[in-house]
């Protein structure tokens, strides 16, 4: 996804592309995932351009049923401008609208499916106490964790003043993040200081940072395990390039300053 | 050969999760990026004597850390030793100095060869702190210029950005070459007239995951005078190679000097004593930072470091650590080479760096040393290591059939390396 040169100082610049590219992305994975969403989107058709002034830009794509995001190109169904980050942010936390510009036609299924989709979204991603203890919740929502966290460094590391100093650190090459049990794996592209997460691999990852089960990653991504202690114990193996991983994690520990 | 096991370690371990950040924190812990995977790898020592160190179950290690780098006679030497108990007998921590911190400010300034005064204190962070401080004081400026992934400590000041802890303006004054490049500190000195108070680098490039890299012809010369020129205070950072490669500092091995030289690790063999050596025209700037703790006039560790230098000379240290690394070090290569394994070698031979160069994540290199390790030779994954002059060749060949026999068992865990050599 472009970095949009004004966004890059900004906090709302940086939170936005989270949202978009690390929050809102997860709709990819919810769909194929979460049996209520995959009805949710049965037979529909919609290209949704997200178009922020001075922030990112993405386009959600509805077919085939499947939810795919990509950097905008060619028509789109659906516009939803959105004024500033902090505008689009506030619409993420439903305290704000967005403006479209086109597809008035087809507003029902932004204010019906849509919406119920990033309710299902929510649903995944704030969980309760209770819902946690039901496995495949449990399953669904940590793949969400893992997706996000990666694509939030990415958007950290590309964006934030702090973040883009850490991402010039990363040494070139491919961070692996994998769970060994549920065979979840996701990728951190560096390349001259700007990152790229991705779920297929570019090249042969550099460095490898291995959890052995979806409760040890769930653990470690909301912040509910010492993640020294997994380490020695193996829970969490690293190998490979550490230095990737060690500034990495510089990025990761402002994450939640920005979900 | 059986690999070791580790199952008190492992308890201890747990004990000190409980009570105790990261459990061991720092360069020793385990999460620190040198002990991979951290199941190969002893957790605590026992006790330690001359090249060896014993773990807490019993396995015995030669140790290639040498404790990061104090341990430069063998652990436990008797003549330190020595030396240390007859001055414990008469007062360590005491309200005023000994005559020990004398007697070693007079032998250090008649050793080190860019030395014409030492101040003490505990760390080497302490010493490059104080380095950086003093050099505002003499020139009135802010700004320090520091290498690329260069290490000086765990002061606020000589991290970086996003670092867990630091604020921005903790390290707002740092500016940054690159290892080697003169070009780059030239383009510095011109963005910054006047404001630059010092250029603070090791004596060698010592990086950690890379090839350690020693100065260009004539680079030490060309920094020494651009900081004449330009009235910047040229610090050098010696505590990890400091009495390694020369007794006179490491300033005098690559033929210069510096303004300011810090000291610690093999100072004193392993007891708790740091030092800053400076030329003349900056020792009235040293006294005017206060700057003092504890333990810093401690005469224990001043008693050991006499008798630490003293030894040093009389065994021509930095010699018989030349000559030791250099058969350990074409040992390993010759070894790897007789498996296929292209083992890379680098930095000075007393303190070498290595790595497997035929895998660039360098997985096969940390399996290897995990194979090292659980049998009985203790390396880490990517920093440097330390030869100490208690080492024997009996030692030495010791190392070498370990060696082999973990590229073995590295071999066996990678069919694909099994066809070549």
């Amino acid at each position: 996804m472009p970095v949009i040169e004004s966004a890059k100082a900004s906090v709302h610049g940086t939170k936005a592309a989270v949202n978009l590219y690390a929050v809102l992305r997860n709709l990819e994975e919810l769909c194929r995932l979460d049996p209520a969403s995959i009805a949710l989107i049965q037979g529909k058709r919609n290209t949704i351009r997200f178009k922020i002034r001075g922030g990112p830009a993405a386009d959600l794509i509805i077919a085939g049923g499947d939810v795919t995001m990509q950097e905008p190109a060619g028509a789109s169904s659906i516009v939803l401008y959105f004024r500033s980050p902090e505008h689009f942010n506030k619409m993420i936390e439903g305290k704000s609208n967005p403006i479209p510009l086109r597809g008035l036609s087809r507003l029902g299924f932004l204010t019906t499916d849509f919406t119920k989709l990033t309710q299902r979204l929510e649903y995944y991603l704030k969980p309760d106490g209770g819902l946690l203890k039901d496995a495949d919740y449990f399953a669904i929502h940590t793949r969400l964790l893992l997706n996000t966290a990666a694509y939030a460094v990415a958007c950290i590391g590309n964006y934030d003043e702090i973040g883009r100093r850490i991402a010039a650190r990363i040494p070139d090459g491919v961070i692996s993040i994998s769970i060994e049990e549920s065979g979840q794996q996701v990728f951190l592209h560096a390349m001259k200081g700007r990152l790229q997460a991705m779920k297929s691999a570019p090249a042969v990852p550099s460095a490898y940072m291995v959890f052995d089960t979806v409760q040890s990653a769930n653990d470690v991504l909301s912040e509910k395990a010492d993640v020294h202690e997994l380490i020695v114990t193996e829970r969490l193996k690293l190998k490979g390039m550490l230095p990737m991983i060690q500034h990495m994690n510089d990025i990761l520990a402002k994450v939640p300053q920005f979900v | 050969m059986e690999p070791n096991k580790y199952t008190n370690s492992r308890l201890l371990f747990e004990r000190a999760m409980k009570v105790i950040p990261a459990g061991v924190y720092g360069h020793l812990g385990p999460v620190e990026g040198s002990m991979i995977p951290p199941s190969a790898f002893p957790f605590f020592a026992r006790e330690a004597k001359g090249a060896y160190f014993w773990d807490v179950d019993g396995n015995r290690f030669i140790d290639y850390m040498c404790a990061y780098g104090p341990n430069i006679l063998g652990y436990r030497d008797d003549d330190v030793d020595q030396a240390a108990r007859a001055q414990g007998e008469l007062g360590d921590c005491v309200t005023l100095p000994s005559v020990k911190m004398v007697e070693f400010a007079e032998l250090l300034v008649d050793t080190v060869h860019s030395a014409d005064w030492a101040f003490f204190a505990k760390n080497g962070g302490d010493v490059t702190s104080f380095a950086l401080m003093i050099a505002r004081a003499a020139t009135g400026r802010n700004k320090a210029v520091l290498v690329n992934k260069g290490y000086h400590g765990v002061a606020a000041w000589t991290k970086l950005a996003g670092n867990s802890g630091i604020a921005p303006e903790e390290i707002a004054n740092n500016l940054y070459v690159d290892w080697n490049n003169i070009g780059q500190l030239e383009a510095l000195i011109s963005a910054y007239p006047g404001q630059i108070a010092c250029f603070i680098a090791s004596p060698y490039f010592q990086g950690n995951f890379v090839d350690n890299q020693l100065p260009e012809q004539e680079y030490w010369q060309k920094v020494r005078s651009l900081c004449t020129r330009h009235g910047i205070v040229l610090i050098i950072d010696d505590v990890r190679c400091g009495f390694r490669l020369d007794l006179a500092g490491s300033d005098h091995h690559y033929g210069f000097e510096a303004d300011l030289i810090c000291f610690c690790k093999a100072l004193a063999n392993g007891y708790n004593v740091s030092a800053l050596c400076g030329k003349d025209e900056l020792k009235s700037a040293a006294s005017s930072v206060f700057y003092t703790g504890s333990y810093w006039f401690s005469a224990v560790p001043f008693a050991a470091g006499i008798a630490t230098l003293n030894k040093l000379k009389a065994i021509q240290a930095p010699q018989r650590l030349q000559e030791l690394g250099s058969k350990l070090t074409s040992g390993l290569a010759g070894v790897a080479a007789g498996h296929g394994i292209d083992l890379r070698i680098s930095g000075e031979l007393p303190m070498w760096y290595m790595r497997i160069a035929n895998d660039p994540s360098q997985v096969l290199h940390q399996e290897w040393i995990a194979a090292c390790v659980q049998r009985g030779v203790f390396f880490t994954n990517h920093h440097n290591h330390f030869i100490n002059a208690a080492l024997t060749e009996e030692d030495i060949a010791f190392t070498l059939e370990v060696a082999d026999d973990a590229f073995r068992a590295v071999k066996k865990m990678h069919p694909e390396l099994e066809g070549v050599s």
